[in-house]
């Protein structure tokens, strides 16, 4: 709930730490749509966004998630794709290395009606109405570093070292971007403004210092001056810029896997910032299966022993084809952290013996064999209605079947799912093969298959 | 389908290109791809806005291009995309890949990547060049990391546009290099043109890479002690290290975690930190990380920087 964020930002201990999803492009993912309409199209963008609200029941959730908006505005030449964020391909202010950059003259600062703007702000005002009173909304703005080498390109590096101040005015440029995007999205109605800076990861503490910490400083002072929450995004290795980032005293910083999250909380702690992260987005979000996504949610919570200054997130944007069943194991691993603790208590891949799992010959059986893989249906509810489903048949076709369910929390069963290859729970199987996985049968659907099995297995 | 010759020996070769942005891969891939005649090439690419490899040069070549969708060059933890790309690349299995590394992005997940011999087990990884600019390369060296993590992360330098640099400007790029790899192999180029003989750098490479640690002495090398608790967990010791691995051009030691008995090892910067399972020669070589550096590095600032995130388990650092 949103209050459950407001509390972490104010420093309060709670009950448990605020569930924020980074679902930029990935939300498409949940109604068919590819990365580009779910960017152009404000009722896509806005069916996809609640999809998430309503599936990963989050406390926080980001509107629009793309560092693109901006440089767009300012004359970036951008190169789409179907599955994730465009990238920019052309800088307005790329030229010799031996001319200093030029700053842009202020009247050049995006307003309400510039590029994509517009189609932004309206989605941020139908999520506000819909989901504002119970789901606090980010509006996430690219920072000026990354801004910055949007516009001018790779010299902005060489730029940092021949021309300080001229680019130190290019940055204070990009930094007045971000105030007046802070303006747009707070009359908005965005609860919490959110800076993305990937390449602040790519630069020394002295060179932030020298060119970040200021700006940073007064931008972060600004948005708490309208009376909303900030955040500070960073991604890779940013460990060493930790520190720095904090000292600019945003509300919040969000770090991806890179970061070794307790050691780096401990310094947060000291500057009393609350961070954020970090789900690994490929190993466990992306290609892992539902029970290691919810394994390490419960691990990382576990971890830090008092529910403060802690909020619960991906390490960045969600890849665009992330399970579904994986960011729902997420969201119940946040939620309902005890239940799902005692679900895969006996969950731990390197270690499962699998040798004494017998697998049916299921080429040879003489009526169908029916397998439900649950979490346990008496406590999840997906796994209640498939294990129903499983019953009614069961009571429809009596003898002519087998019915068996294969509750995760026995460790035999672990074993079971790793050998057969199980990814998502609940899933059902047919003489060994995968029917139905998370999504429950029609009676009718499921009774079809089992003619059709029966008839398999009179051949 | 598989040539031939893939079919009877599917073994590809991998040969990982990395430079910051404008340092001259592209000129480079041209005259590298001329060092497989008659052989099946794949070149994957990942960059945008710059200037693209010649279609012509490719088709001479036999060569298959590929681009990696941009949005998320920044990002270290979004390998899955080029993996994608590598995956359906591999599977036609040439005699060659030629991988192009973003020149903003990190590469050391790449290069982590293939250390992983269970991932593309039909890839024979070769190793990495980093193309250096001799011009630009002092001042880039100074304000983007990635500079140091490219050079951290690649086997052979190739410094390029020697031609269009200052004496000075080629002096301070040479001793760089030196500074942070004073291990690593290199040549001076321009046009990014290379000798016909230039693969056999690369065996060379491959029969170092299981060296131990230098004994002889070495005025320029920088030699760090740092004493570990049995408190630390192995996790902890990887995020330590890798707070100043590419700084070091090698780190190794035997250290006592809370999971029992750990090999920490650190070529460039992929560091890697598992069990150790054979008997210690002596008590005393336990619990000790030995980091070399070369001259210039700030390695001494930066694993006091790193230690003080680790205050309980880092118990002291100090010179040999």
């Amino acid at each position: 709930m949103k209050e459950l964020l407001f509390q972490t930002f104010r420093h309060e201990e709670t009950e448990r730490a605020p569930w924020v999803p980074f679902a930029g492009v990935h939300a498409g993912s949940l109604k068919g749509y590819d990365a580009i309409e779910v960017l152009t199209d404000a009722d896509k963008a806005f069916e996809s966004l609640m999809e998430v609200n309503r599936l990963y029941r989050p406390d926080g959730q980001p509107v629009i998630f793309d560092l693109q908006i901006e440089a767009e505005c300012l004359g970036c030449d951008l190169t789409w794709a179907k599955d994730c964020p465009p990238s920019v391909s052309g800088h307005p202010l790329d030229g010799s290395d031996e001319e200093p950059p030029v700053t842009p003259c202020n009247c050049k600062i995006p307003t309400k009606e510039s590029g994509r703007i517009p189609f932004v702000l309206e989605v941020m005002r139908r999520m506000k109405e819909a989901v504002g009173d119970t789901t606090a909304l980010y509006g996430l703005i690219c920072g000026p570093f990354t801004l910055a080498s949007h516009l001018r390109g790779n010299n902005l590096f060489t730029d940092m070292f021949d021309f300080e101040d001229e680019t130190q005015s290019l940055f204070d440029f990009c930094n007045r971007v971000c105030m007046r995007m802070a303006d747009y999205y707070i009359e908005a109605g965005m609860d919490v403004i959110a800076i993305v800076d990937p390449l602040i990861s790519q630069i020394s503490t002295a060179h932030f210092e020298q060119f970040m910490s200021a700006p940073y400083t007064e931008l972060f002072s600004y948005i708490r001056e309208k009376g909303v929450y900030s955040s500070f995004f960073v991604c890779g290795d940013a460990t060493r810029n930790i520190e720095v980032m904090c000292q600019t005293n945003p509300d919040s910083i969000s770090v991806d896997e890179n970061v070794n999250l307790l050691a780096a909380k401990e310094i947060c702690d000291k500057y009393n910032v609350v961070i954020g992260g970090n789900i690994p987005l490929t190993s466990i979000m992306l290609l892992g299966n539902q029970q290691d996504n919810m394994k390490f949610v419960v691990n990382l919570l576990d971890s830090i022993p008092v529910k403060k200054n802690f909020i619960l997130a991906p390490g960045c944007d969600m890849p665009y084809e992330v399970p579904v069943n994986n960011a729902i194991g997420v969201a119940q691993a946040a939620i309902e952290t005890d239940m799902v603790r005692e679900m895969v208590k006996n969950y731990n891949p390197e270690e499962i013996d699998t040798s004494g799992v017998v697998i049916p010959d299921y080429a040879s059986l003489e009526k169908p064999l029916i397998e439900v893989f649950t979490l346990d249906s008496a406590q999840c509810a997906a796994c209640g209605y498939m294990m129903n489903a499983a019953n009614h048949a069961a009571e429809t076709f009596g003898d002519a079947i087998d019915l068996v369910e294969y509750k995760f929390i026995y460790k035999e069963n672990v074993a079971r799912c790793v050998k057969m290859g199980v990814q998502n729970l609940p899933s059902l199987y047919i003489n060994g093969e995968l029917k139905y996985r998370s999504i429950i049968p029609t009676r009718a659907a499921l009774e079809q298959d089992i003619r059709d099995a029966i008839e398999q297995c009179k051949k | 389908m598989p040539s031939n010759s893939a079919k009877n020996n599917p073994r590809t070769k991998l040969y990982l290109i990395t430079g910051f942005l404008g340092a001259g891969k592209t000129t480079f891939i041209k005259q590298f791809l001329r060092l497989f005649p008659a052989q099946r090439v794949e070149l994957i690419i990942n960059e945008f806005g710059k200037e693209g490899v010649d279609g012509t040069l490719l088709r001479t070549y036999g060569a298959m291009m590929s681009e990696i969708n941009g949005g998320s060059i920044f990002c270290a933890c979004r390998l899955d995309q080029f993996e994608k790309v590598l995956s359906e690349s591999a599977a036609r299995y040439p005699d060659v890949i030629i991988v192009e590394a973003s020149g903003l992005s990190d590469p050391t997940g790449v290069r982590r990547l293939f250390c992983q011999t269970d991932r593309f087990p039909h890839i024979d990884y070769q190793g990495a060049v980093c193309l250096m600019d001799a011009v630009r390369f002092p001042k880039l060296y100074k304000t983007a990391r990635t500079c140091t993590k490219q050079l951290a992360s690649s086997d052979i330098a190739v410094i390029n546009r020697v031609d269009l640099a200052t004496a000075e400007q080629l002096e301070e790029t040479v001793s760089l290099l030196r500074g942070q790899r004073p291990d690593m192999r290199f040549l001076e180029t321009t046009y990014g043109q290379i000798p016909d003989d230039f693969l056999a750098f690369f065996s060379q490479v491959q029969n170092t890479s299981e060296d131990t640690m230098p004994k002889t002495a070495d005025l320029t090398l920088r030699r760090l002690t740092v004493s570990i608790s049995p408190e630390m967990t192995p996790y902890e010791l990887q995020k330590f290290i890798e707070m100043f691995a590419e700084e070091t051009f090698r780190v190794k030691g035997l250290i006592q975690t809370t999971e029992g008995l750990m090999l920490a090892d650190c070529v460039g910067n992929v560091v890697s930190v598992t069990p150790y399972n054979d008997a210690p020669a002596s008590k005393e070589a336990v619990g000790c990380l030995t980091i070399l550096s070369g001259a210039g590095m700030p390695v001494y600032s930066s694993v006091k920087k790193a230690a003080a995130w680790y205050p309980s388990a880092v118990l002291s650092v100090s010179y040999e």
